[in-house]
């Protein structure tokens, strides 16, 4: 394997670790640190990406004013989630489960009504460069940039501000925290609107990569999920590290194909094979096999498992 | 635990007996519906087994009835022509939903994964599915005679498709020694063989889920529920037993797939959304999660409801996503 070779498939390897982390830095606060099952999660994503969309195609701002937009018009969709439903339904696991799931529903057919069952796109003007003999997109790059500013943002924000002290006690021992003088469900209530709102960015930053379309945050909810459960306890850190293990898989496995299998098939060229490995959904299958095994050795996730040896 | 009463027997038998009577009081189109409502039916029951009794949330139970109907579809397309029958896709089908069930379980319980995560493990599993079947619409995605189909669903190629009738998924088709000709279970003007075939195997899929509850392996599992780490000081290895219970859900699953699959003659990746792996959970709580019996006559009436407002149609602007809306009566 050649140098560019391995430069780009370092790239790729950054890339897909830069998806995980903006997948799901959203959900480690609402399902790993708040314990909610949020199924609406992909939905958060959707409207993000929908609202960079409004932004750019109707309202004819600037692109980064769309994707400044994003956290803060899905934050507020969030906050109205967790007060108008979610509030009601804390320690109740499974109601929860199913009502964000309903939120989900909504959320997707409102978008439906709105703008319609097409896939559309959303243009930019950033180019290539060149990696010796391959060329990579430079957005990906600043895609790479804003998923680490806002893992270390979240970060500090947790570790070293009021807020941050006041979340945690909060999400450690509810009843304590209220004791202490913190006001419990306004502290909820911002942490799920700051989960919503990161994924809300995240979908605003992803919106100009894929299509978007209605539907579109299906394809990500499992792999959000997938990378908080193996991120463990130690949630922001768990899942920053999950994201680079599962993403590393992923890549490698969507760039390389393993082998392949004749089918037999009517192909035109002939002959029908399908390559296993090679493809983005082999990488999603691979990532979720792995993810399995990787739970049966380590059942806390990645970061119970330091947490033990420690 | 709650011994199945004469009460409970009753009701059985008076739920059993007006749906006996059905293929000669109505049209075969009521009879075609009612059929795939007993088939989620079918499968509200093995996700009530493990969740109502072990206390596992599975929320992708539809990944066993998808792989099952998969598998079914894949292997009676191509068998179909030559044997003339369905056993080997019975069989198949039934094989493959029961060995994906061991391996997730064995992963999942042998790892001790808890609660929440085993319903988003499973979740995960049924939607990278549905992103795994979704992708299958290339040329290259065949196996002998069956496309997969990425989004239109499955369906048979090759010089048999100049046949509407070779071109889609086989019914259940039986050609035991002894018998004169395969013999079809279909529903339409002349035959409600495919109704009884599907009622049958509901009535039998009851009875088996009491068996089994009734069964060491039940009461085991209703102690997990309640304690596991009591069960566990016991003595009992709960991991196995919890594996064997979803081991054996999971191949019911597989089985309301599979006759999913020969009542539709079509399976789609819908089968393995986030909206079907949902609607599951809901019967399974509304009709309550220990009642076996309540998830058959429910299932109807959510259905029903379901096809008045569909949320299908919202959501994917197809009106092909639920196949009883599409029924064209059988030759």
């Amino acid at each position: 394997m050649s140098l560019d070779t391995l430069g780009i498939v370092a790239l790729e390897i950054l890339n897909s670790i830069t998806i995980l982390v903006l997948l799901a830095l959203g959900l480690a606060l609402i399902f790993g640190m708040m314990r909610i099952v949020n199924l609406a999660q992909g939905e958060f994503f959707t409207a993000g990406a929908f609202t960079v969309l409004t932004a750019v195609r109707y309202a004819h701002l600037p692109l980064w004013a769309g994707m400044l937009l994003a956290p803060l018009v899905v934050g507020a969709i969030g906050i109205a989630i967790e007060r108008l439903i979610i509030r009601r339904l804390y320690g109740r696991p499974l109601d929860v489960m199913l009502a964000t799931w309903g939120v989900s529903l909504l959320l997707i057919g409102l978008i439906t009504v709105i703008f319609g069952a097409v896939t559309q796109g959303i243009p930019f003007a950033l180019g290539n460069f060149q990696v010796g003999r391959y060329s990579y997109p430079e957005y990906r790059i600043v895609m790479t940039s804003v998923a680490a500013s806002l893992m270390l943002g979240v970060y500090l924000l947790f570790r070293y501000t009021a807020f941050g002290r006041r979340a945690r006690a909060t999400i450690a021992n509810p009843q304590m925290a209220s004791a202490a003088g913190i006001n419990t469900p306004r502290m909820f209530m911002l942490t799920f609107g700051l989960g919503a709102g990161l994924a809300g960015a995240a979908g605003a930053i992803m919106a100009p990569i894929v299509g978007v379309v209605p539907t579109m945050g299906v394809l990500y909810i499992a792999r959000a999920f997938i990378t908080v459960v193996v991120g463990g306890p130690v949630v922001l850190l768990g899942t920053l590290s999950s994201a680079s293990v599962l993403g590393f898989i992923e890549a490698l496995i969507s760039r390389f194909s393993l082998f392949k299998i004749g089918t037999g098939g009517h192909c035109a060229p002939p002959p029908c094979e399908i390559s296993i490995g090679g493809s983005a959904f082999f990488g999603q299958i691979a990532l979720l096999i792995f993810a399995i095994v990787l739970l049966r050795l380590l059942p806390q996730g990645l970061s119970g498992f330091w947490r033990e040896r420690e | 635990m709650r011994r199945p009463s004469s009460t409970e027997a009753l009701a059985a038998l008076l739920l059993l007996l007006p749906l006996l009577a059905v293929p000669w009081a109505f049209k075969p189109y009521t009879a075609n519906v009612l059929a795939v409502y007993m088939i989620y039916g079918i499968l509200a029951l093995s996700l009530s087994l493990i969740w109502g009794y072990a206390g596992i949330m599975s929320f992708g139970q539809t990944a066993f009835f998808g792989i099952g109907a998969y598998a079914y579809g894949a292997i009676g397309l191509n068998l179909i022509h030559r044997t003339h029958q369905t056993h080997l896709a019975l069989l198949g089908g039934l094989l493959a939903a029961t060995l994906l069930a061991a391996v997730v379980g064995y992963f999942m319980f042998y790892g001790r994964i808890s609660d929440v995560y085993a319903s988003i493990i499973t979740m995960a599993l049924t939607l990278v599915l549905f992103a795994f079947a979704v992708s299958t619409g290339g040329d290259e995605w065949v196996i002998g005679v069956a496309r997969f189909g990425g989004f239109n669903g499955m369906f048979g190629q090759g010089e048999s498709s100049q046949n509407i009738a070779n071109f889609q998924i086989p019914p259940v088709t039986v050609w035991l020694p002894g018998m004169a000709a395969p013999f079809p279970f279909k529903i339409n003007r002349e035959s409600a063989a495919g109704y009884f075939l599907v009622l049958g195997v509901s009535g039998v899929m009851y009875v088996l889920a009491r068996a089994l509850l009734a069964s060491r392996l039940g009461r085991v599992a209703i102690g997990i529920r309640e304690n596991e780490a009591r069960v566990a000081s016991l003595g009992y290895d709960t991991r196995f037993y919890k594996l064997a219970l979803f081991t054996i859900a999971g191949a019911i699953a597989g089985l309301a797939g599979m006759l999913f699959a020969a009542w539709g003659r079509f399976v789609n990746p819908d089968r393995f959304g986030l909206g079907f792996a949902a609607s599951t959970v809901v019967y399974v709580l509304l009709g309550g999660r220990t009642t076996l019996l309540g998830q058959t006559p429910l299932d109807p009436v959510l259905q029903w409801r379901e096809q008045l407002i569909s949320t299908d149609d919202v959501t994917n602007g197809i009106a092909i996503e639920n196949p009883s809306r599409m029924y064209i009566p059988d030759e």
